[in-house]
Order: structure tokens, then C-alpha cells, then sequence
């Protein structure tokens, strides 16, 4: 527990006290104060389309409040969004690093790819997601979760700039605090509402040249099915792409080849597994304990009947068409991938609460 | 006097064991902040549903931060882990003008809570690095803080993500729990 622990224990110094002047928060400095905060509030707009283009927020705090019946576009990325006591609003917000929090608000439509997502006090949504932490509610009801599907240009890289990995999307794992014996506050949208169906597509000539779409194919945040197929009984496999530069697009290509086979994306995953973990998930296969020292693993849970024999088809194919030598791992049988998943997820856990 | 004497007196008479609690309302920062505490990655924090605790233990010594869930749902069971605190943070966000009311109450409340009696208070006014943030000397006003006479107190301006003013609220909580256990 390095800094507090080095605080309280850390062997005595020398007791000669030199009054330091006190440093000067980056808050505090000429630049950030030159920028304006009310830039970055919509407050009380009515009837309004209101567009942000890539650049325009920058990574700052974004707000929306007092809004009724606006279309608001934040093609950025952004730093903690609030949206508070809105209603009848189709908003979508560009990668946000840290939470994004609506409040008071109804009857609105809101997309966006996040680290954290937080309701209280809502009625009547629809969510849009790619959030890499547990999605909560709270005091809120009728709201429906589906999974973002979307791209633009350098969408990509925003990401990056809030530090979001497309692969960690939980969007509709939902915890609600306030969850009632015998009902359900919010529901889980099938992957044929997708976002167009709802959120109207911008058309506005300023943002042509982004190339804005809803395609399953193309999106940054791979379509999933999460908790749709969490309790379906049909053979899963587990698929895993160690450290490399080629596994993004070798992880998308394969994925894309399994739409055409009737299988399903149930779930990625992406993180650094330690060797212990490794050794017990591989079942002490030694070439595996080494890769993962490499860098975070891509990890890949499809679905459907035949699934293991599909994957190991499609994947072979893959790689010996386009990416020889590329390190990877695939599930050897139905009972072995069911283990496999289970072990994935688990040192996932495991790992994040140290 | 050198740092070593200070942890010797930071020790308690009762047990030896300093505790510190984490408190303020869901989406203040408090699990992020003890991540930074711990040196460890802050990019997928997610929502405390019930608690998390750091331990870190040296000769004899163990110095707990339990941090606890703020959600309004699950504000009625702070109550569960108010005994033998010996440091109290609250965590503000300092840029969610909204809900100042709403933190001022529930801090309020705990200042008059029998089981925090005399504990040190530190408010962090966190989230500094934001936009809509309002200065530590505005939240100071806002809270009444000055109006407090039963225990040290102290608020800092920081960031839990820059790291910035962390380290300044430390040194205090270190000065004065020194000093408490002085008397």
C-alpha cells in the first residue's frame, strides 16, 4: 500500500524544516483558467440540436441540465458528465473518462461509452452502452439497456484518450440498488434495436465527414450479448489472443466470421493474467505462462451449437490465411470451455479486487 | 522529531490499530482515492456496492481505510462501521454543484453522531481538476465548516486522478492524530 504506508512508516528524516512554498495546482494555472466552464454547460435549452465536433470538448467535464425536447451530439472525448433533470432529450456522448451520472431525468434517449454509469432517479429510458465497470441504478425505472454499436472517425482514438478498452464493455450487467421483490426496474434490448432505431441520425453537413454509423461490423465496442445469453445452454467456447500487435484485428476479423456462422458474441474480455492465474487456466501448458507475461490478453466467449468445432475451423483458417505465428489459445471441448470461461472471468475478478 | 516518534505516538493506548474511514455520497471519488492511496490502476473502479478496505500492517502496527458505499439507498448503514474510527475523510465532489445541499446534510448528520464524538474530520473537495469544480474556500463557506469547535478539522482541494493535494491531506491527518495522542 505504497503511498500511505510510506507515509506513516517511512524511517525518520532530517528534523531541519525549510518552509517550501506551496506548489501550484495544475487547477490553479493561467491556461486552465483561461477556458471558459460555461462552454461546456447546456442549461435550460428547449426544442434545440445542438452538435460538439471531434476537438471542440477536449476531455473536460461535460453537463446537461434543465433540458426539455433536445437532440445533443458530443462527438469527443469528455471528462465526468452530469445530466440532471431532463426530459424528452436524445443525447449521445463521446468517450467519457470516468462516470457519467443522469439524474431527475424522463423519457430521454442516451448513448455513450463510459467508465462508469450511474442513474438515481429516473423513468423511462433507453441506454446505449460501452462501459467497462458495472452499469448502476438507482430509485429508476423502465429503463432499457442495450449494447452501443458505433463508429466515427478517430472514434478510436478517443477511446484511448479516456483510457476505455472496447474489449471491457459490461453494458448490461446491471446492479440496481433500490430493486424491488417481484419486478424489474430495467430490461436488456435485443441486438435488433440498434442505435438509429432510437437515437435519430445526425445529419447535419458539419459532421458528414465523420462517417457516423450504427453497423454491428464496424463498431469499436464489438456487439455482445452478455446477460441475453448468460443462462442459454448452448456450447460455448473460449477463444484467446495473447499480447501481440496483430490480435485487434485478428480477435475483429475472427469475430466478423462468426456472424456469417450463426454463432454468438457472448462476452471479451481484456486484461493481464498473472502467471498463477495462467498456470490454472491453461492447465500448466508452459508457452502459455510465458506469453501472458507479454501484455493483457484479448479473451473471446462465443456460443452456439458446434461452437467449439466452428471456432476451431474459422480460427484456423484465419490464422494460416493471415496471421501465422500469431499466439493464441482456443477451447479443445464443449466441457473444457465451460471451466476455461469460468476460470477467465473469476482471475479477472480476482485480480481487480487485490 | 523524526517520523519514527510520530508513528510510536500514532499508536493508540486501547489497540494498535488506526483506523480510517472513507465517506461522502456515491460519485465522489472514495474508491478512486484509495486506489491512489495504494498505488494502484484507478481505470476500472467500479461502483462500491457495500465496502472496500486496505490494510497495511509494520511491527505490531495496522493502519485500516475502509471506504464505504455512498449511495443514498445504502447511506443507513455507514452507521455499521463509525466505532473506534480514528480519522474521519469526507469525500466531496467539489464540481456537482447539485448536490451541495445534499452533501451538507449527510455530513451534518455525522458530525453529530455519538460514535464519531471527537473523531478528526478531513474533507477532501475533490474532483479539483474539473471544470464546474468550486474552490475548497467556497465548499469551506458552504458547509460551515469554520462553525465547527468539537474536533480538528481540515479540507484540502485535490485530484484524486492527478494525485494532486492527496499528499498535503495526509500530513495532516498524520500531525493530527500525533497530537491527539499526545494528551
Amino acid at each position: 500500500m505504497g503511498c500511505l504506508f510510506s507515509f506513516f512508516f517511512r524511517p525518520s528524516a532530517s528534523s531541519d524544516i525549510v518552509e517550501t512554498p506551496r506548489q501550484v495546482f495544475s487547477w490553479e494555472k493561467e491556461d486552465r483558467q483561461a477556458i471558459k466552464k460555461e462552454d461546456f454547460i447546456l442549461d435550460k435549452r428547449k426544442n434545440e440540436t445542438i452538435y460538439r465536433l471531434p476537438g471542440s470538448v477536449n476531455g473536460q467535464q461535460f453537463i446537461i441540465q434543465n433540458c426539455d425536447n433536445c437532440t445533443v451530439y458530443v462527438f469527443d472525448h469528455t471528462g465526468q458528465i452530469q445530466i440532471d433533470d431532463c426530459t424528452n432529450c436524445r443525447i449521445f456522448i463521446g468517450p467519457v473518462h470516468g462516470s457519467i451520472f443522469i439524474r431527475d431525468s424522463t423519457n430521454s434517449i442516451l448513448a455513450t461509452v463510459c467508465q462508469q454509469f450511474r442513474t438515481r432517479d429516473c423513468r423511462d429510458l433507453y441506454i446505449y452502452l460501452s462501459c467497462t465497470s458495472q452499469p448502476i441504478i438507482e430509485s429508476s425505472h423502465n429503463i432499457k439497456f442495450g449494447c452501443l454499436t458505433l463508429n466515427y472517425y478517430k472514434l478510436d482514438e478517443q477511446y484511448k484518450a479516456a483510457d476505455i478498452n472496447p474489449w471491457n464493455n459490461t453494458w448490461g450487467n446491471i446492479h440496481d440498488f433500490t430493486s424491488i421483490p417481484g419486478t424489474n426496474n430495467y430490461s436488456l434490448l435485443d441486438q435488433n434495436e440498434n442505435l438509429f432505431k432510437h437515437l435519430p441520425i445526425p445529419i447535419d453537413p458539419s459532421c458528414s465527414h465523420l462517417n457516423i454509423n450504427d453497423n454491428m461490423e464496424t463498431s469499436v465496442t464489438p456487439f455482445t450479448y452478455g446477460e441475453l445469453y448468460r443462462h442459454r445452454s448452448e456450447e460455448r467456447c473460449l477463444v484467446v489472443f495473447f499480447h501481440n500487435l496483430n490480435a485487434n484485428s485478428c480477435a475483429r476479423e475472427l469475430i466478423l466470421m462468426t456472424i456469417q456462422s450463426e454463432l454468438v458474441l457472448v462476452q471479451t474480455k481484456c486484461y493481464s493474467i498473472n502467471e498463477m492465474s495462467a498456470a490454472r487456466l491453461f492447465s500448466g501448458n508452459a508457452t502459455y505462462n510465458s506469453l501472458v507475461t507479454k501484455g493483457p490478453v484479448i479473451g473471446l466467449e462465443f456460443a452456439g451449437t458446434n461452437c467449439v468445432q466452428i471456432c476451431q475451423q474459422l480460427l484456423n483458417n484465419l490464422i494460416q490465411l493471415k496471421y501465422q505465428n500469431l499466439p493464441h489459445f482456443i477451447s479443445q471441448s464443449a466441457i473444457d470451455a465451460h471451466e476455461q470461461l469460468d476460470k477467465f472471468y473469476n482471475f479477472a475478478s480476482m485480480q481487480m479486487f487485490a | 522529531m523524526g517520523l519514527l516518534d510520530i508513528i510510536r505516538n500514532l499508536r493508540p493506548t486501547r489497540q494498535n490499530e488506526l483506523r480510517i474511514l472513507l465517506l461522502g455520497l456515491d460519485n465522489a471519488g472514495k474508491t478512486t482515492l484509495l486506489k491512489v492511496l495504494a498505488s494502484e490502476d484507478i481505470s476500472q473502479i467500479t461502483p462500491t456496492q457495500g465496502f472496500n478496505i486496505k490494510s497495511v500492517q509494520s511491527t505490531g502496527f495496522k493502519l485500516n481505510v475502509w471506504d464505504i458505499g455512498g449511495q443514498r439507498k445504502i447511506r443507513p448503514y455507514w452507521r455499521n462501521y463509525f466505532e473506534n474510527t480514528d480519522v474521519l475523510i469526507y469525500v466531496i465532489d467539489s464540481s456537482d454543484r447539485k448536490r451541495f445541499d445534499e452533501t451538507n446534510q449527510e455530513l451534518s448528520e455525522l458530525l453529530e453522531e455519538e460514535k464519531l464524538h471527537d473523531v478528526p474530520l478531513l474533507v477532501f473537495a475533490n474532483k479539483q481538476d474539473l471544470l464546474n469544480a468550486a474552490k475548497a474556500s467556497d465548499i469551506t463557506d458552504g458547509l460551515s465548516l469554520h462553525q465547527i469547535r468539537d474536533r480538528p478539522w481540515q479540507i484540502q482541494g485535490c485530484s484524486a486522478y492527478t494525485k494532486e493535494g492527496v499528499k498535503e491531506g495526509l500530513e495532516w491527518i498524520s500531525k493530527t492524530v500525533t497530537t491527539k495522542n499526545k494528551k
